[in-house]
């Protein structure tokens, strides 16, 4: 590990870099870097979440609830008394995890399906079209609602139900793209090499393949801290002990008159977090994309 | 001296909206070890599609017969698992356009080095990476390997994709147009690449082009195609000095240092071939039975013709 942090690897990998296009294009939208840092920092805030918070979130004051900020309590309190600055800080941490889980197990499900069915061909890619096309009909809240319901709330089926309903887009995405490079002279070449289909698959056809799958996952970040959000705020999926936005939101709301920052502090962290992976996601596709150069939207 | 490759009467017959399309019919013809066979013939004369035959690369669509014998082995109507092996390992390709062919996010020398992991060289890889690619004619065989195919020119995509297909060694070479869009050096320099692939007397070569000089400079034997069949075969000497086929004597004719006569009309479509001899539309030499009869494949002495008047 120290190896490759040493300054001198640092700095030839900062060159490498530094000679790129899409550094250069990088370095053309300021407010990009920007929101690259800030993506950064709240990744490094939700990791150390529990040493940085100054207070135990759960730690329950009766005598000190519904309170509006103080030197002691940055945001003020609860309705149960407990620090609503530490609990937003660890809200993160308990969304960021579960966003991030749930993105990684879609993104390699959703990529893996599409891949293959569009490299098999014939009634393989018919019917994970179909199913697929399946699975997009359903609006995904609801029928994560649904599902969760049948098979009762939890972190675990949480993740899992958010995968279930999100990978088919991913496997569209991928699909799509598969289908227009696997007919490329490059895969014809490999295949006349007598490499594989899987090894065409994997390193030929995805790395040419993923760049839109990848900007649709950090798009779909965002969405998902958001969806994890709706499905708390109704009491499904995370237990009330754990902090999270959603449910800060919902029992907030019975206080909203006499502390209203219950319900405006997750509601902000929500939609700054959800919005920087958004403008990431699409800063990302421009900077992948040499035709964007003369069209500077962030 | 051994037959590595031989063609039996090899059919190909795709199925279009507008009926079905006869790529390459009755074919028939043998390569021999050591010897570089060129097939030359106008675009959509069928070459390739013999090409794509001997490799198992064919659309699924198509519809094919006859027999292709690797050392008197059947390979063409095998299933895809018998053939793996050899494909790539036995017989490569060297593919139509080099600048499409390579992977345009994977590193030159790793594209080579992919091929000798998969084929297991037990040389050292890189060292053989290195070697290949100076064997080939780049001078800075590092510098390559680090680069991308977009990096390069035309003529070292080439060279690049050459490497490829040779890395694995294999006993048949297949060379789709080697010489398509490629400037008088590039080909200059593409020539003497095969040249020498010629001295070194393991290779078999199977050479698809419509460049004549390059057919005539390179080919030990050199097959003629005409709206998908194969019109006359023999060897270099035979057929670019004594020319049977009025097909044959026409290209010839129309070649520039021959006084560059175009031959008159245009070849059929490949959908509504004339009855009779394909060719009698456009020979000078044409016979009633031609207009007929389609004439059959008169084969003897390592010659072979498709015309009536023989």
């Amino acid at each position: 590990m120290s190896e490759v942090w040493s300054p001198g690897n640092v700095r030839k990998i900062y060159t490498r870099l530094s000679g790129t296009d899409f550094y250069a294009r990088l370095m053309k939208r300021p407010f990009l870097v920007l929101t690259v840092v800030l993506i950064g920092f709240v990744l490094v805030l939700s990791v150390f979440a529990p040493v940085i918070a100054p207070q135990d979130p759960n730690a329950t004051d009766l005598y000190g609830k519904n309170q509006g900020p103080s030197e002691e309590h940055v945001f003020g309190t609860d309705y149960l008394g407990r620090d609503l600055f530490s609990r937003t800080l660890c809200g993160l941490q308990t969304s960021m995890a579960i966003a991030l889980t749930t993105i990684f197990v879609t993104f390699f499900i959703g990529t893996a399906i599409g891949c293959y069915s569009a490299y098999h061909g014939g009634w393989v890619d018919n019917v994970f079209a179909r199913i697929i096309d399946v699975f997009l009909a359903f609006p995904s809240i609801i029928l994560a609602l649904a599902l969760i319901t049948l098979i009762g709330p939890g972190i675990f089926n949480m993740i899992l139900m958010l995968a279930v309903v999100q990978w088919a887009s991913f496997a569209r995405l991928m699909r799509g793209q598969v289908l227009s490079e696997k007919n490329r002279e490059y895969v014809q070449s490999a295949k006349a090499a007598g490499l594989p289909a899987w090894m065409i698959m994997v390193k030929h056809i995805a790395p040419n393949c993923i760049m839109p799958v990848l900007i649709l996952a950090t798009m779909d970040i965002g969405h998902t801290i958001l969806a994890i959000s709706t499905l708390s705020f109704l009491g499904l999926g995370i237990p009330p002990s754990v902090p999270e936005w959603g449910s800060m939101i919902n029992s907030g709301l019975n206080y909203m008159r006499i502390a209203p920052l219950n319900v405006i502090i997750p509601g902000l962290a929500i939609t700054v977090v959800t919005l920087l992976f958004n403008i990431a996601g699409e800063g990302l596709r421009d900077v992948s994309d040499p035709n964007s150069d003369n069209t500077v939207a962030l | 001296m051994k037959t590595i490759l031989e063609v039996l009467s090899l059919n190909v017959t795709f199925p279009t909206r507008n009926g079905r399309i006869l790529a390459s019919q009755e074919i028939s013809f043998q390569v021999n070890e050591g010897e570089i066979c060129v097939l030359v013939g106008e675009t959509g004369s069928g070459k390739s599609v013999i090409g794509q035959s001997v490799l198992h690369l064919l659309p699924e669509s198509a519809e094919v017969t006859g027999s292709i014998r690797y050392f008197d082995k059947e390979i063409f109507m095998i299933s895809e698992e018998q053939y793996a092996p050899l494909r790539g390992k036995e017989i490569s390709l060297i593919p139509q356009n080099p600048g499409g062919s390579l992977d345009p996010i994977m590193k030159n020398g790793k594209q080579i080095a992919e091929v000798l992991d998969h084929h297991k060289s037990k040389e050292k890889k890189t060292g053989t990476v290195f070697n290949i690619l100076s064997r080939l004619g780049f001078l800075s065989p590092r510098l390559i390997a680090q680069e991308y195919p977009h990096e390069l020119s035309g003529g070292m995509r080439q060279r690049l994709t050459t490497g490829i297909a040779l890395a694995s060694k294999p006993r048949l070479l297949i060379a789709d147009e080697p010489t398509k869009g490629l400037d008088y050096v590039a080909r200059k320099k593409t020539m003497e690449m095969f040249s020498q692939l010629k001295e070194n007397k393991h290779d078999s070569i199977l050479m698809i082009t419509h460049d004549l000089d390059l057919a005539e400079m390179i080919g030990d034997t050199v097959g003629v195609m005409y709206s998908g069949e194969l019109v006359e075969f023999g060897k270099v000497e035979d057929v670019f000095c004594s020319p049977k086929h009025p097909y044959t004597r026409g290209l010839l004719k129309a070649l520039p240092r021959n006084g560059m006569v175009p031959m008159p009309g245009i070849s059929p479509g490949l959908g509504d071939l004339p009855g009779g001899c394909y060719f009698h539309g456009r020979c000078d030499i044409c016979c009633s039975e031609g207009e007929a009869v389609h004439p059959d494949w008169y084969f003897g002495d390592g010659r072979g013709v498709r015309c009536h008047k023989y």
